[in-house]
């Protein structure tokens, strides 16, 4: 829509140039419209993503998709993982609630990196009928567009890409069409084959070394990749963090993501200074974890370090990133949906973000 | 860290590096300080139904042994007719043998529904359609309208719980609790049953009946789902609640152990913090933080008195457990008088059988830190060792072992933790080595019977009674041999001596170690007389043999590295016992060095200096010094050690200046060269661009003896041998 009035109000201006002009503004809107297109996602709308298991969304959460007018959720319906030797599905998630209707379902698969070094080019006839048979057997209708995200490199770059370029011939045959989540290091790179990016701002830093920036965002680590912003050729759109992370240290040694460790228990934990609390029981806690229930020994004298962006570090982020390329936060998706985090920032935040 | 843990800590970092005589396993730096309090089995947790579904089963097919695969691969044998009668799954061919219809008719849904569990576990890339997902109803429906319909008594248990889990599948809580209630609560005792009241504790759950599911999963001993439910209540706050709530919830059995075993894990933390402090390894805040967990161990206390508050309101039935728990916890905060006090209590309080035995574990293990070897307290020792053994075997669950399920055994542990961590360096250090020895001795011998294990481990680099008697001097090693030798001072020993028996520690064993410690400290004339004891063929069985059959003390180091590359440390057949034949050849070279003088004495001195080496930490034949080796070994490693590098490096200097011939005197500067002996003469920097930067210490013996071949290859250029004039370090040293 944005694009649309833009177009409008340069046109109205061009009425005006002489016919020698004429030709050349008609060549410069032209190739501004395209532009513009191309930079920027399909119909932009707030979107989130959802990333847990089960699909089941409670009042408050239902709540948050009315208020902020949320058009699309980003769904991830299953991880690619080797199992027995090949690439399996994994974690597939369990239907157990409805999307609200009028948001659209893009569904978002995980691809584990060493997927790739074992021929996942065979599974993408697999993949695409799984996502189209799973929307079908769940009453939703088909997709428009699948989105795929995997932390690849260099190395896996040529197979990934190769993948894509599969997964994509499918999915245009069917009408659909691919998207793949961009990591800011992989903004240095060509872009992968596929029709748009989200570009995941978050998990910018290293959860596993200490030291004072925020491994979930940090500016200091944007920073560096706001050069490549603007000249990616890809069209992109941004994805911010609304999420916090429990790190569990053994002095320097980073030993898990505790899961709901219950901070406030003073037998339990002790707040030193800011961000970070002594442990001050040893026991084991459950933790984060892709393999289900699991724990992690907390020793008492560990430290846990508790991180989570702040709407100012969101909004700061997202600005500057706005300014390299104004079309990238049209679309916002916030990650994740998940009402444990999403009350401990206010509406103001989410109308921002949402409306940059 | 201790002086001997650092060594054990170097030791085992440079395993992967080095070579060594014994075999690599699990050292006894790797075992955990296990928990002491046990009210209730560990084994329980992650194995609740595995090991009686295993007996039914081992029960029902006596012809064959059943593992924890025959019952998990059911779900792979199809239920269509000819799949299922020609399979040969151990369970169903032993029903079809014994043409038991019913049966196979029960294992036939029983494999409907474990493939449709699998189904809709849904990680395949054949996701289901809406035909499939009918189609799986449809059988659900089937499997729970036949187990309605069973009418006969003898598999009553397993169709009443297929009916349940079927509902289960439908998450259908409501007819779950309806079916536990109306057809199996009052059901005579089964796995099945126990499964079926596991799933009936799932429905309870999940409409709002946390308590009495928690409850029912103590009941069962399913810890693990306690201790996900109980996550927040895992704290004094929590027992109160729970203890207020129904004070004698089976929930409470699990909180009170936990809450003691973490408190047992906190005070280790506390206490490795302290010696970080006392040892000044700390940072900022350090000492702060110690102070808050010194505050919080403090907090641990309040318990002591709830417990004992529980105790006095005669509400509960098992004052045991909490009796026991406050005096733990009293003895692990250092009370031990008070703690003994009350455990002593406990084992007289009403409980299961097994808390009235941890009452008993814990009380021994709360003696030991004033532990006196007084007649008294050897005669208690013994006592309790002797029911601790007794303990062990009830505990021990062979067909558990055969099925290969959890088998964890509390009192093997207890017992490796009295001898080896608390009991056996506690006697050490006080000077009574000989029955702490004698003490790690026994636990590493009934280790050993125990679990049918024939490796010797006294020669063995995992076990703690291997470190104990390597550190011991020649002197204090013949010390334990002689009170090995003589009369037991108390029933103690008595007992220990008796239940080790005579092969325990031979004239082999002794002469060895012996022997090799006299060399060490080059004592090698006394050396001569214990390893003439020492048999071949016992020496043969030791993994050092390998390196005695191939090596040989007489070739210098500095010419020649003998490696072994085609025995790999296996134990080796040896014709002669080569640390005899060392000990000897000392004692001829040291008299050759002292009767003769000139360029003759110069090559004795050379000789002796090549054997001295070899037989060092760092030379090719370490193994006449010692059974294992490291590259960060020093040449005093042990107490008593006599310098076999420094005295290699004396002898060197001196047949330098004594041989007149070139060639003698070529192979003596450049020997002596090569020994790496003290500092190191360069060490390395790094600067601002990461580039290496030598720093040369020029007062070192490296420094000084290089220096000394320098001077001798540019005075002799022409002449030098190759081994001088092509040395790459010489040149480098020179450059």
């Amino acid at each position: 829509m944005h694009e649309q009035s833009q177009l409008a109000t340069l046109m109205l201006r061009a009425k005006f140039l002489t016919v020698s002009h004429w030709l050349l503004a008609t060549t410069a809107l032209l190739a501004l419209a395209a532009c513009s297109h191309d930079r920027g996602v399909r119909q932009p709308v707030p979107s989130v993503y959802y990333w847990r298991t089960t699909l089941s969304l409670d009042s408050a959460e239902r709540a948050f998709l009315a208020r902020h007018k949320v058009g699309r959720m980003y769904v991830r319906y299953f991880d690619v993982v080797m199992r027995d030797g090949r690439p399996m599905p994994n974690a597939t998630l369990q239907f157990q609630d409805t999307v609200p209707q009028g948001i659209e379902v893009v569904p978002t698969v995980f691809i584990v990196e060493n997927c790739l070094r074992h021929g996942l080019d065979s599974v993408a006839g697999l993949l695409v009928d799984r996502i189209v048979q799973m929307n079908e057997t769940n009453d939703l209708p088909a997709p428009r567009e699948v989105q795929i995200d995997c932390d690849w490199t260099r190395n896996s770059q040529e197979a990934y890409f190769a993948f894509l370029r599969h997964v994509r011939q499918l999915l245009a045959r069917r009408g659909m069409r691919l998207s793949a989540t961009i990591r800011l290091h992989q903004l240095a790179m060509e872009p992968p084959p596929v029709d748009e990016g989200a570009l995941m701002v978050y998990n910018t830093g290293d959860a596993t070394r200490g030291g004072d920036h925020n491994p979930i965002l940090d500016y200091r680590d944007v920073e560096p990749y706001l050069r490549y912003v603007a000249d990616y050729d890809l069209p992109l759109c941004a994805a911010y963090p609304v999420f916090g992370w429990q790190l569990l240290f053994s002095g320097q040694e980073f030993k898990a993501i505790l899961r709901n460790g219950n901070l406030q228990d003073t037998t339990l934990f002790r707040r030193l200074q800011g961000n970070e609390y002594l442990v001050l029981q040893s026991r084991d806690n459950p933790v984060q974890s892709d393999a289900g229930d699991q724990s992690a020994w907390m020793s008492a004298g560990d430290h846990v370090r508790v991180w989570q962006p702040s709407a100012r570090e969101v909004e700061r982020v997202a600005r500057a990133l706005g300014e390299q390329r104004p079309e990238l936060n049209r679309q916002v998706i916030i990650y994740h949906l998940d009402n444990k985090y999403l009350n401990q920032y206010d509406n103001q935040f989410y109308e921002t973000i949402y409306h940059l | 860290m201790t002086t001997n843990s650092m060594r054990r800590f170097i030791i085992f970092s440079a395993l992967v590096a080095t070579v060594v005589a014994t075999a690599l396993a699990c050292g006894p730096w790797m075992r955990p300080n296990y928990y002491m309090f046990s009210a209730y089995n560990r084994n329980q947790i992650g194995e609740t139904y595995t090991k009686g579904m295993l007996d039914y089963w081992q029960n029902y097919c006596t012809e064959a042994d059943i593992s924890p695969y025959d019952i998990s691969a059911l779900s792979w044998v199809s239920p269509q007719i000819d799949d299922f009668e020609k399979s040969e799954n151990e369970l169903i061919k032993a029903a079809r043998e014994k043409n038991d219809q019913e049966m196979l008719q029960y294992l036939n849904l029983l494999c409907s529904y474990l493939h449709v569990c699998d189904d809709v576990k849904g990680d395949t890339w054949s996701y289901p359609t809406k035909e499939d997902l009918d189609s799986r109803n449809t059988t659900m429906n089937y499997i729970y309208n036949r187990a309605r319909s069973y009418s006969g008594t003898r598999l009553k248990p397993q169709y009443d719980l297929l009916a349940m889990r079927t509902l289960m599948i439908k998450k259908d809580y409501p007819n779950i609790i309806k079916w536990w209630d109306t057809r199996v609560s009052k059901a005579d005792g089964s796995v099945f049953r126990d499964m079926a009241r596991g799933i009936y504790a799932h429905a309870l759950l999940n409409t709002g009946k946390q308590r009495e599911a928690c409850e029912i999963y103590a009941d069962l001993g399913d810890m693990q789902s306690i201790k996900w439910m109980m996550q927040d209540k895992r704290n004094l706050q929590g027992i109160k609640d729970e203890y207020k709530a129904n004070p004698n919830s089976p929930t409470l059995i699990f909180l009170v152990q936990d809450y003691v075993n973490n408190a047992q894990s906190t005070l280790e933390s506390l206490r490795s913090g302290e010696a970080s402090l006392a040892s000044g390894t700390t940072y900022d805040g350090f000492e702060a933080e110690v102070q808050q967990m010194r505050q919080a161990a403090a907090g641990l206390r309040d318990f002591i008195p709830f417990a004992q508050q529980v105790v006095k309101e005669k509400k509960t039935q098992v004052p045991a457990l909490w009796m026991s728990a406050a005096g733990h916890l009293q003895a692990l905060l250092g009370n031990n008088k008070e703690g003994i006090k009350l455990l002593d209590q406990a084992m007289k309080l009403k409980g299961t059988e097994r808390m009235i035995n941890n009452a008993r574990v814990c009380r021994i293990m709360a003696t030991v830190s004033d532990a006196q070897p007084t007649a008294q307290y050897l005669d208690y020792l013994k006592g309790e060792l002797e029911w601790l053994a007794y303990a062990e075997g009830d505990e021990y669950d062979h067909q558990a072992w055969e099925y290969g399920i959890n088998n964890e055994n509390h009192y093997s542990e207890m017992i490796i933790n009295l001898c080896y961590d608390y009991l056996g360096p506690h006697f050490i250090e006080q000077g009574n080595t000989n029955l702490g020895l004698a003490l790690m001795s026994w636990c590493d011998c009934h280790e050993r019977d125990f679990y049918s294990d024939r490796e010797v481990y006294a020669y063995t680099m995992s076990r703690d009674i291997f470190w104990a008697i390597d550190s011991l001097t020649a002197d204090q090693m013949m010390n334990f041999q002689r009170y090995m030798a003589g009369k037991p001072a108390s029933k103690l020993e008595q007992y220990l001596r008796d239940k080790m028996g005579p092969n325990m520690f031979g004239d082999n064993y002794f002469g060895d170690r012996i022997g090799t410690k006299l060399i060490r400290e080059g004592r090698f004339d006394e050396a001569i007389p214990w390893l003439e004891k020492v048999d071949t063929r016992y020496l043969s069985s030791l993994k050092i043999s390998a390196y005695m059959a191939w090596r040989d003390y007489k070739k210098p180091r500095w010419f020649n590295n003998q490696t072994l590359f085609t025995v790999h440390e296996e134990p080796t057949q040896v014709k002669t016992n080569q640390k005899l034949d060392f000990a000897r050849d000392m004692v001829e070279a040291i008299a050759r060095v002292q009767r003769t003088s000139g360029e003759e004495g110069a090559r004795a001195k050379y000789d002796l200096a090549t054997m001295y080496f070899q037989a060092s930490c760092k030379g090719n034949c370490w193994y006449l010094t010692r059974y294992a080796n490291s590259i960060y070994d020093s040449p005093l490693e042990y107490a008593n050690e006599k310098d076999f590098v420094g005295e290699a490096v004396r002898l060197l200097e001196q047949a330098a200046q004594e041989a007149t011939s070139f060639d003698l005197r070529q192979r003596c500067i450049y020997a002596n060269a090569y020994i790496p002996w003290g500092e190191p003469f360069v060490t390395y920097s790094y600067d601002s661009d990461y580039n290496q930067v030598p720093h040369y210490n020029t007062n070192t013996h490296e420094y000084q003896a290089m220096s000394a071949l320098a001077d001798f290859y540019r005075a002799n250029r022409g002449q030098c041998n190759a081994y001088v004039s092509r040395c790459d370090i010489l040149q480098k040293f020179m450059d």
